[in-house]
């Protein structure tokens, strides 16, 4: 009881120390969102709204509201980095890349906008409060930093390996009812937490757009689809191999940044890098992290990995959250504190960063010889030993068999003599 | 009962009617005002023919009804200097943004631009931005992925209900592109061995055929950098051509340089690359092969992209020029310069023409027709293909290793 007592001290001590340490200041982000509100992708077949020119703008693509909203984020980046970036846009402070698709080039777009309307000498058109800003994009099968869609067959197997688990198999067979009745009236085959995920997004879009869902949905959503849409979201970096090969480039870089930063070797010296994807690219990177908090990530949700330094020249990096439009949440990774000191956050991450990913993507003969489990062993081992039975009952018999006809071929030969 | 009754009265009434009107005309027309008549009359029918004729044509002046899709390729705005020379006086030179950068004249001059196709195409594309009718694809340098953000923002002003921001008539438009190393058709920087040997040959018979040598050193000489090829020159006239636009004084050497002879010089810089047919089979081939495979789908699909814009540079354009068989000329693209391919449906949609224009000030903005060279008016499609097979690379990786 005393014990606890002093515990409770300690933590309620140690918790009013960190509200009050010193934060330090920013000198350096990394930046990764989520795109804005968008249409949904691939309605289901009994979708009563299943018709593209029902919706203001075609399936996956950016809407009005979904541009405000990333304008709006790009006001609240000037405002928490408005000590670090001059007003005017420069090649030299920020690097934007996108993964190449429609919603987050264009997200991106209107995030710069908020996060740089021109001023006096960079304004080119007095009606026009905007002006260019270069995003950065590579086609999505060979991109394997941000969208992560180049081909890996070491994930693929990986991935496929995870979905066929019995913990994974057991919250199938828990939800084996679900799938049948979301199946059953969606018209779609809905067999895994991945498709759950698909329609639950669809339904949500819908309900956004207070459009009323048909009937069949009412026991189901939102609440027992998107539970099981949330765990989804785990599943792509769920262990480490999957995190290395899923998310570990993008954070190498990061980390990059920002130990290239503290040496002062970041080389343009620039202040923001920003990258615009995809809500599992999101989920993903806090997975990878370990500060994942099982969720669908909503549009512009923002994860942002801070260099700060304090008065003591001591660097520290931070990963805040920011899922809505109150401000962000500091997160504390695993094994260090919320202000996590930058050589603490190289050494933890390590083991997520790839050396060689296309090294490790490869699916080599090793790795077949080690999946291989006692039965196979156990099989091969009984089949060997039958055959090798097998084969000592054909030498002595083929012996026998040569034995008798040479007695035959003897008794023959006597017979035929007196002729 | 009506008509039985009223035929009779009918033609009265008209003739009456018609005596009204008829002395009215003659009325007027007596008293010696017969040249004023004449003129009113003339006048008259003047102007309801013109105004006929406005209703009729001037809306859809631009507006033609067999056209079914453009490919535009242009060269990004003006810039900031990629590169300068050790004797240059303005070594120093603070260029807003820094090197090889767009200027906000190049932006204006890209949305100009923009404008400038809205006015021509506009009707093609419908109003607003739409990823199924047109797709914007760009160089991988800033400056290119600039211009086309720029250019997109004259081409898709957007309507008040469509601003998301009160007072910022802008909307975002996708902007596409592939990094350099990666990129075979708009910068073709993707490794190809077999076109840097090419090159390499290429500036070879150059030098053979031409003697600058003297021409190199004066240049060596007053830039104080080693002048040893026509792309070097060709650096040299850009670097100088920004200054001068940028109203810097040049200096004195530059009076007997910058001129004429090293402008074409500076061409056949970039015409170089596209020497021999090998070079522009894999270098504007791929992406001539590219809009000639967005024309075939006007035949495959019901639903085909209206539009589609490549952001790029002025040696993607003389790539695409001389691959196509205009190498009569040299060619030397302003900043903005545009390549424009229409495809037309004729014969009620049975027959595909292709015309060619070159837009290549934003100043006038007046493209005129070139003819492609061995399809005479009108081109028709499937002519064009068969003319065009032998620069047109089948599997361009494969063909880009060298064979010993």
């Amino acid at each position: 009881m005393d014990l606890r007592l002093v515990h409770l001290c300690i933590l309620t001590l140690s918790c009013s120390f960190a509200q009050d340490i010193d934060l330090g200041t920013v000198i350096f982000a990394n930046v990764l969102f989520r795109h804005g509100d968008r249409t949904p992708l691939n309605p289901y077949p009994t979708d009563p709204y299943k018709n593209e020119s029902l919706w203001p703008v075609p399936f996956g693509q950016l809407t009005n509201l979904g541009r405000h909203r990333h304008l709006l984020l790009g006001r609240w980046l000037r405002n928490r980095y408005e000590h670090l970036l001059p007003d005017t846009y420069s090649l030299y402070d920020i690097y934007v890349r996108s993964t190449d698709v429609d919603r987050t080039l264009m997200s991106a777009e209107a995030n710069l906008a908020g996060l740089y309307p021109p001023k006096d000498k960079q304004i080119w058109d007095n009606d026009i409060k905007w002006m260019p800003i270069p995003i950065h994009t590579i086609p999505e099968k060979q991109d394997n930093l941000l969208a992560a869609k180049k081909y890996c067959p070491k994930y693929d197997y990986e991935i496929e390996k995870l979905k066929n688990s019995p913990e994974i198999q057991r919250i199938n067979k828990e939800n084996e009812k679900l799938y049948i009745y979301l199946t059953e009236h969606s018209g779609k085959k809905i067999d895994s937490l991945e498709s759950i995920e698909y329609l639950y997004d669809t339904l949500s879009i819908e309900n956004i757009f207070n459009l009323t869902l048909p009937k069949w949905t009412t026991p189901v959503f939102p609440y027992k689809m998107q539970k099981l849409a949330s765990m989804d979201f785990k599943l792509p970096a769920y262990n480490k191999i999957l995190q290395r090969l899923k998310s570990g480039l993008l954070l190498g870089e990061m980390i990059n940044h920002m130990v290239k930063k503290q040496e002062g070797a970041l080389y343009p010296d620039r202040k923001l890098w920003i990258y615009s994807a995809h809500d599992t690219t999101v989920a993903n990177l806090l997975m990878t992290l370990g500060v994942f908090d099982e969720h669908c990530p909503p549009y512009t949700a923002t994860v942002l990995m801070e260099l700060r330094v304090n008065t003591k020249e001591q660097y520290f990096v931070t990963i805040s959250y920011k899922n809505s439009s109150a401000e962000p949440t500091l997160l504390t990774i695993p094994g260090c504190l919320a202000l996590c000191p930058l050589h603490q956050f190289v050494k933890l991450t390590k083991d997520t960063i790839p050396e060689d990913w296309e090294k490790e993507c490869v699916l080599d003969w090793e790795q077949h010889e080690s999946s291989i489990n006692l039965t196979t062993i156990f099989g091969i081992l009984t089949s060997s030993i039958l055959m090798l039975i097998s084969l000592v009952f054909m030498i002595i018999g083929f012996v026998y068999w040569h034995y008798k006809r040479e007695h035959n071929q003897y008794y023959r030969r006597l017979t035929t003599d007196p002729i | 009962m009506i008509s039985v009754l009223s035929r009779w009265e009918y033609e009265d009434l008209e003739e009456t009617r018609m005596d009204r009107a008829k002395g009215f005309l003659a009325d007027n027309c007596r008293k010696g005002k017969r040249g004023i008549c004449v003129t009113v009359v003339v006048l008259g029918i003047f102007i309801g023919c013109a105004l006929l004729g406005y209703t009729a044509f001037a809306s859809t002046s631009h507006r033609n009804a067999t056209l079914a899709q453009v490919t535009i390729i242009f060269r990004h705005g003006y810039r900031t200097p990629t590169e300068t020379y050790p004797n240059d006086p303005y070594l120093h030179y603070k260029w807003p943004d820094g090197w090889g950068a767009l200027t906000k004249k190049g932006m204006l001059q890209m949305y100009n631009l923009g404008k400038w196709i809205r006015d021509v195409y506009g009707w093609l594309i419908g109003k607003s931005y739409n990823s199924s009718t047109s797709h914007v694809q760009s160089s991988y340098a800033d400056r290119c992925i600039m211009s086309a953000q720029a250019l997109l923002a004259g081409l898709f002003p957007p309507d008040p209900e469509e601003t998301f921001l009160p007072g910022l008539p802008w909307l975002p438009v996708p902007v596409h592109s592939t990094p350099r190393e990666l990129d075979k058709t708009i910068v073709v920087k993707a490794p190809c061995p077999r076109l840097d040997e090419a090159l390499k040959e290429a500036y070879q018979n150059d030098t053979k055929q031409t003697d600058l040598q003297s021409y190199y050193a004066e240049l060596s000489n007053y830039t104080g950098k080693k002048i040893s090829d026509i792309t070097d020159v060709e650096f040299l006239y850009n670097t100088l051509e920004i200054e001068d636009l940028n109203k810097l004084t040049l200096p004195e050497w530059t009076q007997k340089f910058y001129n004429d002879k090293m402008k074409e010089i500076a061409a056949r810089s970039l015409a170089i690359f596209t020497s021999n047919t090998l070079q522009q089979r894999l270098r504007g081939g791929p992406l001539l092969k590219e809009i000639l495979e967005h024309m075939m789908e006007t035949r495959t699909k019901d639903n085909w992209r209206k539009l589609y814009l490549y952001s790029a540079h002025d040696i993607t354009l003389v790539n695409v020029l001389r691959t196509m068989g205009f190498t009569n000329e040299l060619f030397k693209p302003d900043y903005g310069a545009a390549l424009i391919f229409e495809l037309h449906l004729v014969n009620g949609g049975q027959s595909h023409e292709v015309k060619v224009l070159y837009l290549n000030s934003t100043q006038t903005m007046e493209p005129h027709r070139m003819s492609i060279p061995g399809c005479e008016d009108p081109c028709l499609l499937d002519n064009l293909i068969k003319i065009l097979k032998p620069v047109i690379p089948v599997d361009w990786d494969k063909e880009c290793i060298l064979s010993n």
